[in-house]
């Protein structure tokens, strides 16, 4: 459905070949955001001058013969919680608008060295914390596919642009569904590979101990070639693991024959009927290229919710703190220093935000840590220990994304709980810090499309990426 | 926005329901210890680049508004 636009693999090749030029291809990106951007809202910037100078760049030192990186020319867009040095980072806040950060996140520089036409900043629920780009101080973001419905969240916009046209690739970052849950709303690949597999240095924090950055495309292959680039270990995050990053690309043909595939015997309610059916097709397909449904269940699936909306919002209380008007962004200037930081943050950040801050200062506050976080952590333990019993009897699990497909702007946002509960399939794996990833698996209610969720323990992404690529040429 | 984080807090009891005695808590996936780059000397963030981005500076340095002696006043 939007495979309609060339896929990262061609553009690279074609530009590498002299088939196409990256100026050639970039304009094509730059015509379908004239189009569209108007209604989509993707962007929070779109960086043209710098893209043509780069894309230009790349077509010179094909010319001259000098060799190129492996995505050269390709147009990638970038969510805007992640560092780009002079180039302006706003976490869709009004707190941070008009900051320009004064170095590039690990994976910016990555891309770059290997050639990437960055075409600019993508639009997320604030601070990435929400499941619709609802949340943005900058106005929300619209699904390509039916500009009534939400693209999901928080990295609506970096799945809107690729769905759109408007990039080959973005990046977005996932704290507890917030990549994998837009490719499942606008039909793409989404990937949140294992903690501290991609560096997160230069990425704004939500949650250190949940936040993973990773890819959306049109295709498994891009999404495999993408976490090749980005991947690996970065001595400037010290969460980074040292493992050197694994080969995807050349595990994709690999098949799934021999393989055991989890389903959850227990699935929690609330999924659409034609979400479970696509599921149904996905194990049969499975099934017929060679793998064994086992039937394995969690049972402290039902109890992540909460202590993801406990861990997440304590860890943002702290990491948010930095918020103050003296360092970078706003600053409300009022006569003394203490009232200044107090005007500054209740002026600069949206109501979610502060719902969060205040949610997280309060579980994490002296009379109630035991109550709260403590006892949120020892789920988190219970949901690890769940997954390691699970993995003993198969290889992947597969389940929904979302329970639905997209919905309508303004559905949930009256009631947060609602809208939390988008993300009861992706937050276990933030918590266990493994490695997950959604397919785009046909369609479901209202013509959108469905993606199904394969997750993998950690490190695991050879065999995730395997059974993605049968998905894929199943769907 | 009290009424709904209230309602979130009542939501949030349903894990009172389990026996957690025993349980070891989980702060972080894969808890590495004792990380450390090399020792080496890394060009540091530029200053001027750095304090542009401020709200506002002075002399190399943050400003910020008064502090102390406020009070007294």
């Amino acid at each position: 459905m939007t495979k309609q636009f060339a896929t990262v693999v061609d553009i690279a090749k074609d530009i590498a070949s002299g088939k196409t030029s990256a100026v050639d291809v970039l304009e094509q990106h730059l015509a379908r955001i004239t189009e569209r951007e108007g209604e989509i809202n993707a962007f929070n910037l779109v960086t043209t001058e710098q893209a043509r100078a780069t894309a230009q760049q790349v077509d010179a030192d094909i010319k001259a013969g000098k060799p190129v990186g492996a995505l050269a020319g390709v147009p990638v867009a970038l969510k805007d919680n992640m560092c780009t040095r002079g180039i302006e980072t706003t976490c869709s806040s009004k707190i941070l608008e008009g900051w320009k950060p004064p170095y590039d996140a690990t994976v910016v520089t990555r891309l770059q060295q290997a050639g990437v036409v960055m075409v600019g900043k993508t639009n997320l629920d604030e601070f990435a914390m929400g499941s619709s780009t609802e949340n943005s101080a900058f106005g929300p973001t619209k699904n390509p596919l039916d500009t009534s419905r939400v693209p999901g969240g928080s990295s609506g916009g970096s799945a809107a642009a690729v769905a759109a046209g408007f990039a080959a690739a973005s990046l977005g970052s996932d704290t507890g569904g917030s990549i994998r849950q837009p490719a499942s709303l606008c039909g793409l690949v989404g990937v949140k590979p294992t903690y501290g597999l991609v560096s997160r240095q230069g990425i704004v924090a939500f949650a250190s101990s949940l936040d993973q950055v990773g890819p959306f495309t049109h295709t498994v292959a891009d999404a495999a070639l993408m976490m090749e680039v980005i991947g690996g270990h970065d001595p400037l995050d010290s969460t980074s693991l040292p493992q050197p990053m694994p080969s995807l690309t050349s595990v994709l043909g690999q098949g799934v024959k021999g393989m055991r595939i989890g389903r959850l015997a227990d699935m929690p309610d609330g999924c659409e009927p034609e979400v479970l059916a696509r599921m149904d097709a996905a194990y049969v397909a499975l099934q017929a290229a060679g793998a064994t449904i086992v039937d394995i269940s969690l049972p402290s699936l039902s109890y992540c919710l909460t202590a993801y909306y406990l861990v997440a919002p304590a860890e943002a209380s702290s990491n948010l703190a930095r918020y103050d008007g003296v360092r970078y962004g706003m600053r409300v200037e009022t006569g003394d220093l203490h009232s200044m930081y107090g005007a500054t943050r209740a002026a600069g950040f949206g109501a979610e935000v502060k719902r969060r801050i205040m949610l997280g200062t309060y579980a994490l506050s002296a009379g109630y840590f035991d109550a709260y976080y403590g006892k949120a952590l020892k789920v988190r333990r219970l949901i690890a220990n769940d997954f390691a019993a699970a993995y003993e009897k198969c290889d992947v699990i597969l389940t929904p994304t979302s329970p639905t497909v997209a919905f309508p702007l303004g559905d949930k946002t009256s009631d947060p709980l609602t809208m939390y509960l988008c993300d009861i399939f992706t937050i276990p794996t933030n918590l266990a810090g493994h490695a997950a990833m959604s397919v785009p698996f046909g369609t479901g209610a209202h013509n959108m499309p469905v993606g199904v969720q394969v997750l993998a323990p950690a490190l695991g992404e050879q065999t995730m990426f395997r059974v993605a690529a049968e998905l894929e040429r199943a769907s | 926005m009290t009424s709904q984080l209230s309602g979130m807090l009542d939501h949030f009891a349903d894990i009172d329901k389990l026996d957690l005695s025993n349980v070891e808590p989980l702060a972080q996936p894969f808890p590495l210890k004792n990380v450390f780059r090399e020792d080496v000397v890394v060009a540091g963030l530029d200053r001027d680049e750095v304090l542009d981005a401020a709200p506002a500076a002075e002399d190399g340095r943050f400003r910020v508004p008064p502090s102390l002696g406020l009070g007294e006043q």
